[in-house]
């Protein structure tokens, strides 16, 4: 599913409150400096992963499903960003 | 920030009122503080100007960058207040997101609108994109709001007002403050504030009081009744506004102010002495306090211990809710300064009037008949399960008390019980230690629990009456709604012998009822509630002085026996004359100064 620059991978979003402000900082955070595009796509609605709006807007609640789909040369760096992230649950306990 | 108002001619004297939230006199400046309006009439820029046009929200971005930065800085520098750097950095990615950055230029570019015209473009396709989603993340939505009312604020050319960077010695005039607004709110020549919004909790109060300056609000119309450099007296006692008072005015208050320091000052002298009564009787005097940093105010003022820990306001304008961590550590370090005096922590209060971004509130119709307090906890049971983690393991020092808001019946009342049992056989299979014999209680403040606390006595080691509800709902009467503010009355026979049933109930099953309303820091309330029996009250720790000497003077054998005489009485006016009436022989020896600070009770002012 991946070629040299372009990744895609699905999370499960498991911490308690979903990707509300916080954990949606952390990940806007995480990826804003890399060298790629990063999409995120949960129930057919796309969102910019570098937009923090934009992230907030896709309401992605416990249990949800997202789609990650990175391009350019950090396209790994930001994918194995992301599934730090979502795997500590973003810091909550 | 220079108002709009400024260069039109003063209004002459105004007097308005409003609610004393923060009491004493302050007489001062005004300096109004405003918002930019995010709803702009349609403009556009000429094609060549587009260009110039781009650079000058450009600008206006950057600019509010170095703003919040700057803001962030200090915050931290005083080492407050995590959850605002949150908001803060927050507030930065909004800056720079291109939702917001770049659709702005693009519609200046692409539509040649005007760089505010743009922004207001913006803000409102945010809004119409938010409205549809669940409520944790619609609220971010006052984030994005805030952000660009900041941008606004620099492409309008005023400067946005730091409330920090105030030089000359002025009163604080808003429609309502932001808690970031509140945030920067930290200078000596702030001598009060007034608002149009909020009531007693809201963040101008808590801020006023933290900051022991006086503050009203409720205040409607103020903001258009005044104007930059008018003089104003406010009187955070009685919650009176002077614009532009005479010289007469100024006199009196200028004297009032002088009496209430001086009265202060010998009440602080007073605290040495403990609070019993003439015949003997020892009151109990706690502080209700908000803040884990408000705990100097009650070494200061001489408090027994906290009554009432509201542990809600952890949990307001945080856009995350406090994990057990950051909760057991403002818990265990009031535990730990309040030593060994014992601290009643209340869980989550929240609803009613009291709303968290980062809690699913549900919108109600009727909130305070909704979801709130112990129905909210028992409803998001994690987030109540967390709450009683972090109290149970910050209670090592064995003062820690658990108290239960708005418990309406039994059922209610055991199920927040086996919530609390789990939490401790989750503690003990982990080897992590608490205090095994932690006291828990009910707060009645709601009828029914009165009827029943005999049934809820058998279940819990203390009562606390907050008569702040118990009022409201025994009346029916909303505590905010000014039309019907007559009908709230604290002296209404059937209050009254609600504090006196609850009062025997605990005798009856040999636990103490103390009271945390705001019944319990007016002196002539105090008077009755000693009267009907009570022996523990709690509340701001700046009253307690005053309560004190009151205490001092009076026996409550005497008392007693009037208060038994009061349940008979059939209205409050009726209730009010006689204590009022027997003021004088009630209050002994050396009364006549108490008897000069009652004149600051509210009772004693809306007869």
């Amino acid at each position: 599913m991946s070629n040299s620059n372009s990744i895609t991978k699905t999370f499960t979003i498991i911490n308690e409150l979903g990707l509300h402000a916080r954990p949606a900082m952390l990940l806007v955070q995480a990826i804003s400096r890399l060298e790629c595009s990063v999409n995120i796509e949960k129930d057919g609605f796309e969102a910019d992963a570098k937009s923090i709006m934009g992230v907030l807007t896709l309401a992605a609640e416990q249990n949800s499903h997202i789609i990650v789909r990175a391009e350019g040369p950090d396209a790994e760096k930001a994918i194995n960003a992301i599934e730090k992230l979502v795997e500590e649950k973003f810091g909550e306990d | 920030m220079p108002s709009r108002n400024s260069s039109r001619r003063s209004l002459g004297k105004i007097k308005l009122r409003g609610s004393g939230v923060s009491s004493g006199v302050s007489i001062g400046h005004v300096q109004l503080f405003h918002v930019s309006n995010l709803e702009v009439g349609e403009s556009v820029v000429l094609k060549n100007h587009i260009e110039s046009e781009i650079q000058r929200f450009q600008d206006a971005v950057s600019k509010t960058c170095k703003q919040i930065e700057e803001l962030g800085k200090r915050v931290t520098e005083r080492g407050e207040d995590k959850a605002l750097i949150e908001v803060l950095t927050l507030h930065l990615l909004l800056l720079e997101d291109k939702m917001i950055y770049d659709r702005t230029i693009e519609l200046v570019r692409d539509k040649r609108y005007g760089s505010e015209y743009a922004l207001s473009c913006v803000f409102r396709e945010a809004e119409e994109r938010y409205s549809d989603l669940p409520d944790l993340f619609r609220e971010r939505i006052k984030d994005v709001e805030d952000i660009c009312r900041r941008i606004m604020n620099n492409l309008c050319g005023v400067d946005a007002q730091s409330l920090e960077d105030v030089e000359e010695e002025v009163v604080i005039v808003a429609r309502d403050l932001s808690p970031s607004d509140a945030a920067s709110m930290r200078s000596d020549n702030i001598l009060g504030f007034v608002t149009e919004a909020g009531g007693k909790t809201s963040h101008t109060a808590i801020i006023a009081r933290a900051l022991e300056i006086p503050a009203v609000v409720g205040v409607s119309g103020i903001t258009k009744f005044t104007r930059d450099h008018d003089v104003i007296i406010i009187d955070g006692e009685s919650g009176s506004i002077i614009i532009n008072p005479t010289s007469k005015e100024i006199n009196e208050y200028r004297d009032k102010q002088h009496r209430l320091d001086v009265r202060q000052s010998r009440l602080i002298e007073l605290s040495d002495f403990e609070p019993y009564t003439l015949d003997g009787f020892k009151i109990e005097l706690a502080a209700n306090i908000e803040f884990a940093s408000e705990v100097e105010s009650i070494a200061k003022y001489r408090a027994n211990g906290v009554g009432l820990y509201r542990t809600e306001y952890l949990f307001l304008d945080r856009i995350v809710v406090p994990s057990e961590k950051e909760q057991y550590k403002h818990y265990f370090e009031v535990a730990e300064k309040i030593f060994p005096n014992p601290v009643i922590i209340r869980t989550l209060d929240i609803g009613g009037d009291k709303f968290a971004h980062a809690l699913d509130t549900p919108h109600e119709m009727n909130p305070f008949l909704g979801c709130r307090a112990i129905r909210f906890s028992l409803t998001n049971k994690s987030i109540f399960r967390t709450q009683l983690r972090a109290i149970l393991r910050a209670s090592t020092y064995h003062n820690l008390l658990i108290m239960y808001p708005l418990i309406s019946g039994h059922g209610e009342l055991m199920e927040a019980n086996e919530h609390l049992e789990a939490v401790k056989d989750e503690l003990r299979s982990k080897n992590v230690s608490f205090d095994e014999n932690i006291k828990v209680g009910a707060m009645i403040e709601v009828p029914s629990a009165v009827m029943v606390a005999q049934d809820l006595a058998k279940h819990v080691d203390f009562f606390s009456i907050g008569t702040n509800d118990l009022i409201q709902y025994t009346l029916a009467v909303d505590r905010g709604n000014q039309n019907i503010a007559y009908l709230y009355q604290p002296f209404h026979p059937a209050v009254l012998r609600m504090i006196s049933n609850v009062v025997d109930v605990g005798r009856e099953y040999n636990i103490p009822v103390s009271i945390c309303g705001e019944m319990a820091s007016d002196p002539v309330c105090v008077l009755v509630l000693l009267a009907l029996g009570i022996e523990r009250l709690s509340m701001a720790p700046n009253a307690i002085p005053s309560i004190k000497q009151l205490v001092r003077a009076v026996s409550i054998v005497r008392l007693r026996e009037f208060g038994s005489k009061l349940l008979g009485m059939v209205s409050a006016e009726e209730i009010k004359m006689r204590v009022i009436e027997a003021l004088p022989k009630l209050l002994a020896e050396g009364g006549e100064e108490v008897l000069e600070n009652l004149n600051e009770s509210s009772i004693l002012a809306s007869s």
